[in-house]
């Protein structure tokens, strides 16, 4: 026993390979990307029974979460399907973009872009929705919140519910 | 040496066998916006961290967990907690601890290692040093978790968290709107009639609860009721006013009264030397709880709480009125350079009134008892991925003085999906009142050839010092993907100080008005020892619908300087299955085992639970659940009385 506990501490000593957020942060956040599609008023999302396509775009933080959650799941009778996307032309059709991109210009290229093919660009970088994105997931510790870009949605061709305006922490409604 | 080549070898195969650490189960696309953005972690370090970082053996049983279980209470939800050794003594008691020392207490009390908080208020009871798990009782639809940390916490929680804590969690009043009306019906728990409804003014969000209820009794050997069913009214309240500008304010007060059967023996120091009645105790509990948080921009937060308790427990040979009055302030600083700094102090008071009983005092009878404390924790960030926790609580009790309780924790990200932790701490459990100052008759002998009757007593010890522990812990935990998770910990527990038990030479004397010959029992510190052990859990997503979780335990206290006896199982195991039929049709399984305890004469049991659970609409439910099902009746533990197999059925309805 002796030799044990030492040995067990030697363990720990183990090289870093390296280190990433751990995944209950991005099942959170994923969980709030399901909310979102249900307060997002969809004026047009193609014939009966077609998928509702969400698109992850380099967004690799979330792995897997938002496959878990969300897939197989159905809005208005459209079943959700999630797929990973790499390039810009693949956003078109896509009605929910998940972007792991941090730039202010990268993201408002996306903006124009999603603006063109009606598709809500959702982020978790630092000031997403203010730089163009239409919701930013924050961090604000203890819990994850919102931010939600009213022009960017407008643009996008989707009016965002009033609870979800209500609920989020802040609401940019000027260009 | 072979039993730790042993422990070592099942150490390394589960270390090799390893798949995942926590994938935790609460479905998260089931919340509704409010609820994730009030989604966080606090024990392990009075802090919010996400579980998975925690530097210590930390396990969450969630909302969903309680409600699949189809667990009846607080403690019975603990069973799905590997390491925790816990046993229904009798329809009321349980007796529950962490790593061992169930049976430690002389006065036939359980658990004295154990803390437990209800939203911040302790509900470990400095009087007898246990907790009475039988007037712990919540509407379980209002617990939003409960977090069990395995393990000392005095570096946060202060004295008497040796072995571990429990915090238990209530939801928001925010969280649980509009109305709730639930009945029962069953075999051991007769019948329960609750109802919750919340509503909002503004900012703030208000719930108001009351339950009743009856429970029947548990059994004797040969079957028969052993006259110990209790009833329970309760009521209470929870309100939330949340802004961000003046942060958020909570308050929630509960009330119960709980009517207990006993079969009531008194020894007696006059013929017939011993008094069998059947009493009912009525037992109350009830508390005020007041929390002021405020976050600021920069990422520091402040916290003030405030709580009363009053608990009146008539309960013969150890009664008493305890009440508590405690302040806590907590201050945690913005990430700065050096780490992430959290600083508190807090303050108690008890006031103590404890029952004479004919053949029972306690001198003196009423104790005024203050503990001042003091605490920091900083976590750093070292080698760029790994956190270094280094923390430290000072108390003054009027018990024994200053207490100090330093920890050094370490968590390492191999990668993604493998972690390690350890950690290095030390705890104190200071010494009860009826330790310290009991005067008891356990037991009476009729006198032998007209000489003097022979008296039993227990003799407290005012000069009685702290227990203390220093723990060494280690942990792993596994994630690769969301399909299996694997979190496994051991430890190696140096006990000093133990207060245990020695008989002194008989003498006669005039106890209590009649003169016996006394055959003395005196509490010392003095044992020490060591205990080791380790714990697993992992857990395993068949398919879209169905999980494994299986649990662990090993535990080996048996290397004690004076013969402390063995009062926990070597081997403990659980597997639960769980399986959604249909989103509206979820069915749960459960099978726990528990070893045998040779030293107190009791032997392995198992115990099959099985809850179903049916929806037809959002707001309508019904379950029907069995527990116990394997036996007609089983007993848990030493001096219990066995439990029933039992069935129940519930309907709750929303609106």
């Amino acid at each position: 026993m002796k030799l044990l506990v030492p040995l067990m501490f030697l363990a720990l000593a183990t090289p870093a390979v390296h280190a990433e957020a751990f995944d209950r942060e991005h099942q959170i956040k994923a969980a709030f990307i399901g909310q979102f599609v249900k307060f997002i008023e969809w004026p047009d999302l193609g014939p009966a029974k077609s998928n509702f396509v969400i698109g992850i775009y380099r967004a690799d933080s979330f792995g897997s979460s938002i496959e878990d959650a969300l897939a197989g799941k159905v809005v208005a009778g459209h079943p959700i399907v999630v797929e990973h996307i790499h390039s810009d032309a693949e956003i078109r059709h896509c009605r929910l973009v998940v972007s792991g991109c941090g730039s202010e210009e990268r993201i408002a290229s996306l903006s124009k872009l999603g603006a063109a093919t009606h598709t809500v660009l959702v982020g978790e970088t630092e000031d997403f929705a203010k730089f163009g994105g239409v919701i930013g997931l924050v961090v604000v510790p203890p819990n994850v919140r919102f931010e939600v870009n009213l022009v960017a949605a407008r643009r996008a061709g989707v009016a965002v519910s009033s609870k979800l305006l209500s609920l989020a922490k802040v609401v940019y409604k000027e260009p | 040496m072979s039993i730790q080549k042993v422990v070592a070898v099942i150490l390394a195969a589960w270390t090799a066998s390893c798949v995942i650490a926590q994938q935790r189960g609460k479905d998260l696309s089931e919340m509704s916006i409010e609820e994730l953005m009030k989604i966080e972690v606090t024990s392990a370090s009075k802090k919010t961290q996400p579980l998975n970082t925690a530097p210590a053996a930390i396990t969450v049983i969630t909302h969903d967990d309680i409600k699949r279980s189809g667990a009846r209470s607080l403690a019975e939800a603990l069973r799905l907690v590997p390491g925790i050794q816990i046993a229904r003594t009798t329809q009321n008691y349980y007796a529950i601890t962490a790593r061992g020392f169930n049976n430690a207490n002389f006065d036939g009390s359980f658990g004295n290692k154990l803390l437990v908080l209800i939203d911040g208020r302790s509900i470990y009871i400095p009087y007898t040093s246990t907790v009475y798990w039988e007037v712990a009782d919540l509407l379980l639809e209002d617990v939003d978790r409960i977090e069990v940390i395995r393990g000392p916490g005095g570096s946060l929680y202060g004295a008497n968290a040796v072995n571990g804590v429990i915090n238990i969690i209530t939801r928001s009043a925010a969280a649980t709107q509009g109305g709730l009306l639930i009945g029962s019906a069953g075999t051991l728990e007769l019948e329960r009639e609750a109802f919750r409804y919340g509503w909002k003014q503004g900012d703030a969000a208000f719930r108001i609860f009351g339950k009743h209820g009856n429970d029947g009794d548990s059994r004797l050997d040969d079957g028969s009721r052993a006259g110990d069913g209790r009833n329970l009214n309760e009521l209470g309240f929870r309100s939330d006013i949340s802004d961000s500008k003046h942060g958020s304010l909570m308050f929630q007060g509960n009330y119960g009264r709980f009517g207990i059967n006993e079969s009531d023996v008194t020894p007696i120091l006059t013929p017939p030397y011993q008094s069998i009645d059947a009493v009912k105790d009525m037992i109350t509990a009830s508390s005020l709880v007041g929390r002021w948080q405020l976050d600021d921009k920069a990422g520091g937060q402040t916290a003030i709480q405030a709580y009363y308790d009053l608990l009146d427990y008539p309960y013969t040979n150890s009664g008493s009125k305890t009440t508590t009055w405690d302040l806590d302030f907590q201050r945690q600083f913005p990430q700065s350079k050096f780490g992430s700094l959290i600083v508190g102090m807090g303050y108690r008071f008890v006031d103590n009134d404890s029952m004479q009983e004919p053949t029972q005092e306690l001198l003196p009878p009423r104790r005024r008892d203050t503990t001042f404390s003091l605490f920091a924790q900083n976590q750093s960030t070292v080698n760029k991925v790994d956190t270094l926790t280094l923390g430290l609580k000072v108390e003054h009790n009027t018990y024994t003085g200053f207490e100090y309780q330093p920890s050094v924790r370490y968590f390492h990200p191999v990668d993604a999906s493998h972690s390690w932790w350890g950690a290095v701490s030390r705890a104190v459990r200071t010494p009860s009142q009826t330790e310290l100052n009991d005067h008891l008759v356990t037991a009476v002998d009729p006198p032998v050839n007209s000489g003097l009757p022979t008296a039993y007593e227990s003799i407290g010890n005012p000069n009685l010092v702290s227990e203390h522990l220093i723990a060494n812990e280690i942990g792993y935990r596994m994630q690769a993907g969301d399909r299996i998770s694997l979190d496994v910990t051991a430890f190696y527990n140096i006990y000093t100080d133990l207060i245990y038990m020695v008989q002194g030479d008989p003498y006669t004397s005039i106890e209590f008005g009649t003169p016996v010959t006394v055959i003395p029992t005196y509490l010392r510190n003095g044992e020490h020892g060591n205990v080791f052990g380790g714990e697993l859990e992992t857990k395993l997503k068949l398919n879209r619908r169905s999980r494994l979780t299986f649990g662990y335990s090993y535990l080996c206290q048996d290397h004690f300087s004076k013969d402390t006896s063995i009062d926990s199982p070597r081997h403990q195991a659980f597997l639960r299955f769980s399986n959604d039929f249909h989103h509206k049709l979820k069915l749960d399984a459960m099978l726990y085992w528990y070893g045998d305890i040779p030293s107190l004469g009791v032997t392995s049991y198992e115990k099959l639970d099985v809850h179903l659970s049916w929806k037809p609409d959002e707001f309508t439910e019904a379950s029907l659940g069995g527990q116990d099902l394997l036996h007609r009746q089983s007993l848990q533990f030493a001096n219990s009385y066995a439990i029933p197999r039992s069935i129940y059925f519930q309907l709750s309805r929303r609106f």
